[in-house]
């Protein structure tokens, strides 16, 4: 319940940021540069003079935006391989999964910054190297859920009377396989959000002027003997996001995937 | 009460004084150099890719390395006057095409290999037939396959460089660490192409010891035998510590950690730092004000640039004075006013007195005024600008200009993409690693970039703003036939007055036609600990010469 009111909170400020946002993100005003929080500002002001609560809703968006895109990525991509590799089996099935044994040999920030430098530091670069890094998990539980549906008599009886692949797949696999993708897929949001913060962090992901919050840590973080709060209130905005995602993450699991399919890593 | 006697109180008073006197002056006056100890610094980076300074292409590792060289002729980097180096007297021919140098008997490389005419035509040949130095800084410095006409050895201890034409830069380059350091041909051949990887043999007052990489430590000891510093410098024999040590490391604020820690002696920190620690115990600071040139170039190739009231509206958009209050600069920057920093152009007159009647001052009003007038308009209403009838630009694009930084240049760029957002040109901050913007640049890849560069004199300008030069330094493909003539007509002149007139007029017509814009220089901002005494600066002024200095411990 907590989680889930934290995360209502953070949704709603995020949604709402144009109308209560006291001041534009963007704007720059050097003569109140690191101010403290005041009635004025009332979470400070950055290194150069824009309001960081401004800047903490709209990173909201953007973070929840990157979280929904990564994950969107990874299950468009891994969801579909993982049920092909259930159904089929056979070499198609040790083909997909020497695959994604390859992906999960690398170290997931590894493979991040070798997919950035390869297409250039920017923030819609970091959710395509945060979704490729999450393909394996959909890929893997969507093969280990389908291998299970797939005996069931139902799908057996399609196939039977001649149901294309591609039908059965469809009507009757996917539907009986998607809860556990849907825990794993809010579990996800949470480390989605966090990794591309890391790379934000690293200068790989969001650029300048752009409100996100691993951009806004690492650059707070060069002023903190001088003004603490311009590194310390993304954090705890990004700390209490990703707690009320994984809390309202674990509820689903527990309601939704009691058996845990969805825990692969 | 009486006064006893007058004479004895004005003596008694008379000898109060006097102690009192002495009280002051005694500290100041007693504080004399002491033999001994090991300097740690935290640096950018220690030695980055290679000693050999021939193939070096980071700055950074000639700040470093420079502690175990000698050159030919001696600079002195506060007074820009050139004294015996390893060279003891210098004659240029009447004609200005030669450089006859007469070395010093007495000098012997690290190696014991002593040094001579040979060494020197050693020296040169390394640099013009190693595959590797071509194209190069010292490379181009001398000359090679350019205006180089020779070098002759006349006998042991003299030899004779001449050139094509007229090379003002003769004494400069002899003074430069890049063409006039020596270092040991015995090593050259010992080590061939490893040479500057796993040694480094020069004549300095400190013996290279060992290198563990970009990030890691390059440390040097003392050289015992060394008697031959230029006269600038304020003793002589071996220098007073027994060596140092360059702590590479890239991040800032680890670098003003391990120094309030006292992991290192002292650090190259950011001016937050820097104001937070100079006036804590045990600590002092060292702001030190760096030379050069170059500031905000501008892509002239660009269409959008190329229209000169572009320019003048990205300079009218730009506030130096609050650049240089934010926490950015926190008041230690300069505000430049031209392309020459004070410690080229000089103070007597400063550069703001000769160049600051052609600076466009800050004014947004006017910056919106020319982008309207040339067809910019804002016609969406998105904050960002559209073209409208702009020459050479399809109707409807925006003004969106790239500006690539390196990490330690984003807080500063992000004020300026801030300053031009408000008058509805978007700027796309991108940091790239150093090699990979150098490429973009010298590929022409980008519309706006800072490009400031250290330097020792006016005469290196001429890489900069000489159309010959595009895209290799002139990356902002600046052509002026006037400018071209100007930059021709010094290096033709080994009159020093003269060369100053045309490189004044030079700073004027790159100011007139914003090629680029200046803004505000950073200085260096050290903080040592407070027993750490004499450091002083490089040519480059931005590293550090540390023969006189020592630790008061």
């Amino acid at each position: 319940m907590l989680g889930l009111v934290l995360l209502v909170i953070v949704v709603f400020l995020a949604v709402a940021a144009p109308w209560i946002s006291p001041y534009s993100p963007y704007k720059q005003n050097l003569r109140e540069a690191l101010a403290s929080p005041s009635t004025t500002h009332i979470l400070g002001t950055d290194h150069l003079g824009r309001d960081l609560f401004a800047r903490i809703i709209y990173g909201g968006r953007t973070s929840l935006r990157v979280g929904f895109i990564a994950t969107g990525i990874a299950c468009c991509i891994g969801i579909p391989l993982g049920l092909i590799s259930g159904y089929f089996g056979g070499w198609v099935d040790i083909l997909l999964m020497r695959l994604v044994d390859i992906l999960l040999a690398f170290p997931g920030m590894l493979l991040a910054l070798t997919i950035m430098a390869l297409l250039g530091p920017s923030l819609p670069n970091a959710m395509i190297a945060a979704g490729v890094y999450i393909i394996p998990d959909y890929v893997r539980v969507g093969r280990a859920t389908t291998l299970a549906v797939r005996e069931f008599d139902y799908v057996t009886s399609a196939r039977a009377v001649g149901c294309p692949h591609w039908h059965t797949i469809v009507r009757y696999i996917l539907p009986n396989v998607m809860l556990p993708l849907i825990v794993l897929a809010s579990l996800n949001l949470a480390s989605t959000i966090l990794f591309v913060a890391g790379l934000s962090f690293l200068g790989m992901g969001a650029q300048p002027p752009t409100a996100e919050w691993g951009i806004m840590l690492a650059d707070g973080r060069l002023y903190l003997r001088q003004a603490w709060w311009p590194a310390v209130f993304p954090g705890v905005a990004l700390l209490l996001t990703l707690l009320a995602i994984n809390m309202v993450g674990e509820g689903l699991r527990d309601a939704l995937d009691p058996r845990g399919l969805s825990r692969i890593r | 009460m009486s006064v006893k006697s007058p004479k004895k109180m004005y003596l008694s008073v008379l000898v109060v004084l006097v102690l009192c006197a002495t009280l002051l002056v005694a500290p100041v006056a007693g504080a004399k150099p002491v033999d001994g100890g090991h300097l740690t610094i935290a640096f950018y980076s220690s030695i980055q890719d290679t000693a050999d300074l021939c193939k070096a292409t980071a700055v950074f590792t000639k700040m470093i390395v420079a502690n175990a060289l000698d050159t030919l002729i001696a600079k002195d980097p506060a007074t820009g006057l050139y004294y015996p180096g390893l060279a003891k007297a210098w004659e240029i021919s009447p004609d200005g095409v030669s450089i006859t140098l007469y070395l010093r008997e007495d000098v012997t490389f690290h190696d014991g290999t002593p040094f001579n005419a040979e060494a020197v035509k050693a020296n040169f040949d390394h640099i013009a037939n190693t595959p590797d130095c071509a194209g190069k800084e010292a490379y181009s410095k001398l000359g090679v396959g350019d205006s180089l006409a020779g070098y002759q050895v006349l006998d042991e201890y003299t030899i004779q460089i001449t050139y094509n034409q007229i090379n003002a830069r003769m004494v400069e380059n002899m003074a430069d660490p890049f063409v006039g350091a020596m270092h040991s041909p015995t090593a050259f051949v010992q080590y061939g192409a490893d040479y500057g990887q796993e040694a480094l043999v020069g004549t300095g007052p400190f013996v290279f010891v060992e290198w563990t990489g970009d990030q890691g430590k390059a440390v040097f000891s003392r050289n015992p035998d060394y008697n031959w510093a230029p006269e600038f410098y304020s003793h002589q024999g071996p220098a007073y510590l027994e060596g140092f040590t360059v702590q590479g490391i890239g991040d800032v604020t680890t670098r003003a950690a391990v120094v309030e820690i006292g992991d290192v002696d002292m650090a190259i920190v950011q001016p937050g730092d820097y104001l937070r620690l100079v006036d804590q115990p045990g600590f002092k600071g060292w702001l030190q004000s760096r030379k050069g040139w170059g500031d905000l170039s501008i892509n002239l190739s660009n269409p959008i640039l190329a229209d000169l009231r572009v320019r003048q509206a990205i300079a009218h958009a730009i506030d130096k004075v609050a650049i240089n209050m934010s926490p950015v600069f926190q008041g230690l920057g300069e505000i430049k006013y031209s392309e020459f920093t004070e410690g080229i152009w000089g103070s007597d007159p400063s550069p703001e007195e000769v160049f600051g009647p052609y600076n466009l001052s800050y004014d947004p009003a006017r910056s919106e005024e020319l982008l309207e007038a040339v067809g910019w308009l804002d016609t969406d209403n998105n904050g960002i600008r559209e073209a409208h009838d702009v020459a050479g630009v399809e109707d409807g694009t925006e003004l969106h200009l790239l500006n690539l930084v390196r990490d330690y240049e984003k807080a500063y760029h992000e004020i300026i993409q801030g300053m031009l957002a408000e008058v509805g040109i978007d700027v796309e901050v991108r940091v790239h690693d150093f090699a990979t913007r150098e490429t973009l640049l010298f590929d022409g890849e980008f519309d706006i970039a800072p490009w400031p560069t250290t330097a020792q004199s006016f005469l290196a300008f001429n890489e900069e703003m000489h159309s010959q030069t595009v895209p290799f330094y002139n990356i902002g493909f600046y052509g002026n036939p006037v400018v071209d003539a100007l930059l021709d007509g010094a290096l033709a002149t080994t009159d020093p007055d003269l060369q100053r007139e045309y490189y004044r007029l030079v700073a004027i017509q790159v100011l007139k036609d914003l090629a680029s814009i200046p803004t505000v220089k950073a200085n260096n901002t050290w903080i040592m600990a407070d027993y750490v005494e004499d450091v002083k600066s490089d040519l480059m002024s931005v590293g550090f010469d540390l023969y006189d200095a020592w630790l008061d411990q």
